[in-house]
C-alpha cells in the first residue's frame, strides 16, 4: 500500500510540474487590455442626424489641456474624438472652440463636463497600469443634445458620448 | 430470560463499541509548503511560507493552514500586496488504514484573507502634460474569502516523516475593501482575474503519533 501511494505521489508530481510549467506560458498581451483612459465622443448634426465632422471646431481644451488636430486622438475630417480624462479627479471639463477672439481661443461654442468614477487595476506585470473609468455621466453640457452611449470606457463599446450640434 | 439478557448485553457492546470507535485519534501532523518556500528561496518577487496542522479521526482529517504572502512587483510603477491566510476544513481519507499516516483523500476548506495593496505611478500630468505627475493609491483593510475543493495524497518516507501534495480548486471568492485600486493578487488565492483558480502544493510533515 505504501509503495502504491509513494509511487503515485511520484508520478503524479512529475505530470503535474509538466503541466504549471505550460500553464506559465499564459502571459497576457497588453493589447488585451480592454480598458481604456480616455472616453470616445461622437458628433452628430442636430437637423439630420447624421456624422459630423469634429474639424468645424479650432481646438479642443481642458484646464490648460489643449488636445492637438491629428494628434492621433482626432483630426479635421474625423467625426470621433478620444478625450482623456483626469485619472486623479472625478470631473472632467472639456470646452470646443470654433472662434478666435482678439486675444486667442477664448470662445467656447460648446462645453462638456463629465462626472465619472476612476478605477486602477494591474491588468499583467509587464503592462503599465491599467485606468478604467465606470459611472460615466454629464454634469453640464452646451452641445443642443448630449447623450451618454456608455458609461465605461471599454473598448468594446464604440461610444460613450454623442453630441448633437 | 437468558437470551434476553445475551442479545442486551451484545447491543450494550455494540454500543461502547462504536462509541470508541467515534473517538479514534490518528495523530497530529504539523508540516510545512515546499513550493512556496521555494518561490521565496528563489526570489520569484514573492515572499511566502505555509504552515499546515492537522488532526486525524475516524479517517477524517480537520485541517488548518496558516500562510503569509507579500508580492512586490517592480517595473515603470511599483505594486505590493501584503498579508495572510487562513484554510480549515475537513478531509474525508480512503485508505484502508487511515491510521498509518498515508492519505488519498478528498476534501473541503473555508479559506480567508486578510491584506493590503498599494500602487504608485507617474502619468502626465492632466493639466500640464509635459510635466509628470505621481500617483499613489491603496487599500489598507482588503478582506477576502472563498471554498476549496482539495485532494490530497500522501505518503510516508520514513518514521513519521511524511510527504504528499494536495491540488485545490479554488471558488466562490469574495473581495471586500476595495478603492479606486482594484486588487491584482489575493494572499493564498492568487490572480483577481480568474473567478475560480486552481492550485497545487507540496508538503513535508512530521507526524506526532496519538495514542487509539
Amino acid at each position: 500500500m505504501l509503495y502504491v501511494i509513494l509511487h503515485a505521489v511520484k508520478k503524479t508530481i512529475f505530470i503535474l510540474f509538466s503541466f504549471i510549467a505550460l500553464s506559465c506560458q499564459d502571459i497576457d498581451s497588453c493589447a488585451g487590455d480592454s480598458n481604456l483612459p480616455f472616453m470616445v465622443v461622437r458628433s452628430f448634426d442636430i437637423d439630420t442626424g447624421s456624422p459630423k465632422k469634429i474639424g468645424n471646431f479650432q481646438r479642443i481644451t481642458s484646464e490648460g489641456n489643449i488636445i492637438p488636430f491629428d494628434s492621433g486622438f482626432y483630426s479635421i475630417d474625423s467625426t470621433t474624438v478620444f478625450l482623456f480624462l483626469n485619472p486623479d479627479d472625478t470631473i472632467t471639463t472639456y470646452f470646443f472652440d470654433s472662434a478666435e477672439s482678439a486675444d486667442g481661443f477664448e470662445i467656447s461654442d460648446f462645453e462638456l463636463q463629465m462626472v465619472y468614477d476612476p478605477e486602477f487595476s494591474i491588468f499583467d506585470p509587464e503592462c503599465p497600469p491599467s485606468i478604467l473609468f465606470t459611472n460615466l455621466d454629464t454634469l453640464k453640457s452646451t452641445f443642443d443634445s448630449t447623450v451618454i452611449s456608455g458609461r465605461v470606457t471599454d473598448r468594446q463599446l464604440t461610444s460613450n458620448v454623442e453630441v448633437f450640434f | 430470560m437468558l437470551s434476553v439478557q445475551l442479545f442486551a448485553q451484545d447491543d450494550a457492546e455494540e454500543v461502547e463499541e462504536k462509541e470508541k470507535k467515534e473517538y479514534k485519534f490518528h495523530g497530529v501532523r504539523v508540516g510545512a509548503n515546499l513550493i512556496r518556500a521555494g518561490r521565496t528561496f528563489l526570489g520569484s518577487g514573492v515572499e511566502t511560507q505555509e504552515i499546515q496542522v492537522a488532526l486525524g479521526v475516524n479517517g477524517v482529517e480537520l485541517n488548518v493552514d496558516y500562510g503569509t504572502e507579500r508580492n512586490e512587483i517592480m517595473s515603470d510603477y511599483q505594486y505590493v500586496n501584503e498579508g495572510s491566510y487562513l484554510r480549515f476544513g475537513i478531509d474525508r481519507n480512503f485508505v484502508k488504514n487511515p491510521g498509518s499516516g498515508n492519505a488519498l483523500s478528498l476534501g473541503l476548506r473555508y479559506a480567508t484573507a486578510s491584506f493590503e495593496d498599494k500602487l504608485d505611478f507617474t502619468v502626465s500630468d492632466f493639466d500640464a502634460p509635459d510635466t509628470p505627475q505621481d500617483l499613489t493609491f491603496a487599500n489598507s483593510d482588503l478582506n477576502s474569502w472563498w471554498l476549496e475543493l482539495v485532494f490530497n495524497l500522501r505518503g510516508k518516507i520514513v518514521s513519521n516523516l511524511y510527504t504528499g501534495f494536495t491540488l485545490r480548486w479554488q471558488f466562490a471568492n469574495t473581495v471586500n475593501g476595495q478603492g479606486v485600486l482594484k486588487t491584482f493578487d489575493i494572499p493564498g488565492f492568487g490572480n483577481t482575474k480568474r473567478e475560480n483558480s486552481t492550485a497545487f502544493d507540496y508538503y513535508i510533515m512530521w507526524r506526532i503519533p496519538l495514542k487509539e
